[in-house]
């Protein structure tokens, strides 16, 4: 669900600035790639014992 | 000609390395299981990135702009997809384990015909893929180090042959995660000098903005709805390629995937880091007028050249590096479909490690050729990729090994249906709207075969899990 939800606003994000040259661009490159980089992997360990 | 003498040397001491460890076919498929998440990772990542991401990237970038990166936005979760979806069911703590990728889904759908139809599309897209990447060590040859491109292709495929062919991925694991190292630093360091040349990121796309606004924005010269698709191509293809699916069997024990997937995005972002970086300052520094590219693909070797031979020569070592991950793991995997898998498949016992050498070596031989004796052969084969994969493997992998009730014909029947409507697409892709990506309406269709076939013929009353599916044994 937290993952659908970052994915809505980062496309919905996107499509709003889609033709602004300078923050269309750090929209996608800070909120769909820098942003979840740390946390992802991090989710992922947190709820991995959960899991098994 | 140094770089090439000395991956050659290389390769014959891992060679000698490999060949008294990789005895038995655990080992000389699947590492001897023997993988922690640091090795694992590293290796994962090398294998999976091609020299596509140095030099195609970039000069993608310089064609679609922003458009490109929908391409490789994904990277942050697909660490973590891959061990959720996959690794979680591949991984597990006994001694029986599969080896190989057609040899886990025979297992787990149960009968032979899956595992068949798995091996064809393994052998035909790695053959194919291949190919392409001597194709590419060619240009690699010509491009970065200044040398004849044949001479090259035979070089750096004989380097790779050697040391897989004796090793196995016992030998290819460790050769993986050095070449993943030598990868993540030369990509952050390019990237950085790169746009330090075009006076850093803010200057770049201040560049752009007046000179090539079209390659700003969101989504750059691509339609949002191709941008999409290459996206969700690109986030769940990730699942089905068998070199990604490859370094699960390679995996030690379950406990280790909980780091997997950092290490995973970790060391693929900082690979990307050449993408955008050599990619928006290459954009700039051509807007500007201060290099001249007339092909994209000329990009990255422009401003390599510009930062200097020390960039040009450490480019080149990382393309080589990243060709021979790629390469050394299909070449595994080719040659575990033809002598291990294929003859399960028609029920006879798998041939030993001796035959898989002699097929590692006649898989280099053929695709050394294919690749780069006709650039026609190559334009027809490189169809045969990420999509290609994807379109064959993605419903058996993803539902398959997760949806208890699916079936073992209609499992086949999908692969063989995603990888034909695939190939069909794709020979058609100029007429297609520019959202329909042949992978994933490959993978759709065969999916779409999976859940009807497996409901249609699942047995009257039977509510759990398949009866040829291994029931789970202790850890």
């Amino acid at each position: 669900m937290l993952a659908a939800a970052w994915l809505a606003v980062g496309l919905a994000g996107a499509w709003w600035w889609r033709a602004d040259t300078s923050t269309g661009l750090w929209w996608v490159v800070g909120t769909l790639f820098l942003l979840p980089l740390p946390i992802v992997p991090w989710l992922y360990a947190a709820w991995f014992e959960e899991r098994a | 000609m140094t770089v090439l003498v000395v991956t050659l040397l290389l390769a014959a001491c891992l060679a000698v390395w490999g060949a008294g460890r990789a005895r038995g076919a655990s080992e000389f498929f699947a590492a001897g299981h023997r993988a922690g998440p640091w090795l694992a990772g590293l290796a994962g990542t090398a294998a999976a990135v091609s020299g596509f991401t140095f030099v195609g990237g970039p000069g993608l970038f310089a064609v679609a702009g922003a458009g490109s990166l929908w391409l490789i936005l994904s990277a942050p979760f697909t660490g973590a997809l891959q061990c959720w979806v996959v690794g979680e069911r591949v991984v597990e703590d006994r001694p029986d384990r599969p080896i190989t990728v057609p040899e886990l889904l025979a297992r787990r759908l149960g009968g032979r015909a899956v595992g068949a139809a798995a091996a064809v599309a393994v052998l035909v897209g790695c053959v194919a893929s291949l190919a392409v990447q001597a194709r590419a060590a060619a240009v690699l040859g010509e491009a970065f180090l200044g040398l004849d491109g044949w001479l090259t292709a035979a070089a750096v495929m004989l380097a790779i042959t050697a040391y897989t062919a004796a090793g196995g991925m016992r030998a290819g694991l460790l050769a993986d995660a050095v070449q993943g190292g030598v990868m993540v630093l030369v990509a952050v360091g390019l990237a950085g000098a790169a746009l330090a040349a075009a006076g850093g990121p803010l200057a770049a796309v201040g560049s752009l903005s007046t000179r090539r606004p079209d390659l700003l924005g969101a989504f750059g010269t691509f339609e949002p709805g191709r941008a999409a698709s290459l996206y969700l191509l690109f986030a769940l293809g990730t699942l089905a390629q068998p070199h990604y699916v490859q370094k699960f069997l390679f995996v030690r024990r379950r406990a280790d995937l909980r780091l997997l997937p950092a290490v995973l995005t970790g060391a693929l972002a900082a690979m990307l880091a050449v993408w955008l970086g050599v990619g928006l300052a290459g954009a700039a520094l051509q807007a500007e007028g201060r290099i001249t590219v007339a092909r994209p693909d000329e990009l990255a070797p422009r401003v390599m050249t510009l930062l200097g031979p020390w960039a040009v020569l450490l480019a080149g070592v990382a393309v080589l590096a990243a060709m021979m991950s790629t390469a050394a793991s299909f070449l595994n995997l080719a040659a575990a479909a033809a002598t291990r898998d294929l003859p399960a498949a028609a029920g006879r016992t798998p041939c030993g490690v001796g035959a898989a050498r002699w097929a590692t070596i006649a898989t280099a031989a053929t695709a050394t050729v294919l690749g780069v004796g006709s650039d026609r052969a190559v334009a027809w084969l490189g169809i045969a990729g990420w999509g290609f994969f994807t379109a064959a493997l993605l419903p058996v992998i993803a539902l398959g090994l997760a949806w208890r009730a699916c079936r073992p014909v209609p499992a086949a029947a999908a692969v063989a249906t995603g990888a034909l409507v695939d190939v069909a697409l794709e020979l058609c892709r100029a007429h297609l709207p520019a959202a329909v990506e042949p992978g994933l309406a490959g993978a759709a269709a065969g999916a779409l075969v999976l859940v009807v076939g497996s409901l249609c013929s699942r047995p009257a009353g039977e509510t759990t899990a398949s009866p040829a599916r291994p029931a789970p044994s202790p850890p």
